[in-house]
């Protein structure tokens, strides 16, 4: 009993109880909010995709995308591609006052090439920043896709992918 | 409108001084630095330099110039808002032999976010392309810029 009336610990007690009431707000966006961002995806053999892409968050840790942009697939094969998202998130850490973030989900690329139609399939896990004092997030992530290529093959890339994204 | 509103109003603010970089479909790049004037009301000449690559022809030098038209805000979030801009460009250049000419008339339709702690600009664009020279060929590019503005 001697050490509960120790000073030092009755001050932890008493910012244990404070904590909660002086933490910053979480800066990751709310249910509803809608978000604009441009994604650089690159894999190998010159696999490389960029999409400009509208995001809805329906309810708390789940975003959604759809996008517009190119795609240059395996053999230099370049075209207009249209990218679909789907990502659920999960707190991992604060860094003051913004907060990091670890998100997976897949990740399908539809798009129509020089040598036919090129699709791409994966999941993907993703690293977000979410800054506090503007509605800003950057990611980076990592995503092993199957190419579905015009000739009937598949091939199978990894990719990685580079983000920023603004929510409203 | 205060001074202080007036002054983070980006859209009074006459000059955007930044960076601007596209990438196209056939990994063509083409950007560089980026002058944004406020002609007048909300109509933007943007001109950039100094690199055009068009069609598979490497390296390229040039420049473009495009007429935008901003509307908003479209939405906001706290201080933040995002506007919208659109309108027609045009590139021009040459590869770095001074052999071929590159020539492509595009059109622009952004958005751009004006951020509430500073004056910048985050601005991310699709381009959809005609390629006039070296050769006729359609293309899309994906666009970035960020701007400073005065």
């Amino acid at each position: 009993m001697v050490v509960l009336r120790h000073p030092f610990f009755r001050s932890a007690v008493a910012l244990t109880i404070l904590a909660p009431a002086t933490a910053a707000a979480d800066p990751t966006p709310d249910a509803g909010a809608l978000g604009i961002g441009v994604i650089e995806r690159v894999g190998t053999e010159s696999a490389a995709r960029e999409h400009i892409v509208a995001w809805m968050r329906p309810a708390e840790r789940v975003s959604f995308g759809a996008g517009l942009g190119h795609a240059t697939t395996q053999l230099a094969r370049s075209g207009v591609s249209v990218r679909l998202s789907a990502a659920a998130d999960v707190p991992l850490t604060d860094i003051g006052d913004s907060a990091l973030l670890i998100e997976g989900g897949a990740v399908a690329t539809l798009g129509a090439s020089d040598a036919g139609l090129v699709t791409s399939v994966g999941p993907a896990v993703r690293l977000v920043w979410q800054a506090a004092a503007e509605p800003i997030a950057i990611s980076a992530g990592w995503s092993p896709e199957l190419q579905l290529l015009p000739d009937g093959g598949v091939f199978d890339a990894p990719s990685g992918e580079l983000s920023v994204r603004l929510w409203f | 409108m205060s001074a202080p509103a007036l002054a983070a109003d980006i859209t009074r603010r006459k000059t955007g001084i930044g960076v601007n970089t596209a990438l196209t479909s056939r990994q063509d790049l083409q950007g560089g630095l980026a002058l944004t004037l406020r002609a007048r009301e909300q109509m933007l000449i943007r001109i950039s330099a100094p690199y055009v690559q068009a069609a598979r022809v490497h390296p390229g030098w040039g420049a473009g110039a495009d007429v935008l038209w901003r509307t908003g805000p479209e939405l906001k979030a706290g201080d933040t808002k995002l506007f919208l801009r659109y309108g027609p460009g045009l590139l021009i250049g040459t590869d770095s032999y001074g052999v071929e000419s590159l020539a492509v008339v595009q059109g622009v339709a952004s958005a751009e976010a004006h951020l509430s702690s500073a004056p910048v600009t985050i601005s991310m664009e699709l381009r959809p392309q005609l390629v006039l020279a070296p050769y006729a060929a359609a293309d899309l590019a994906v666009g970035t810029e960020v701007s400073w503005w005065f």
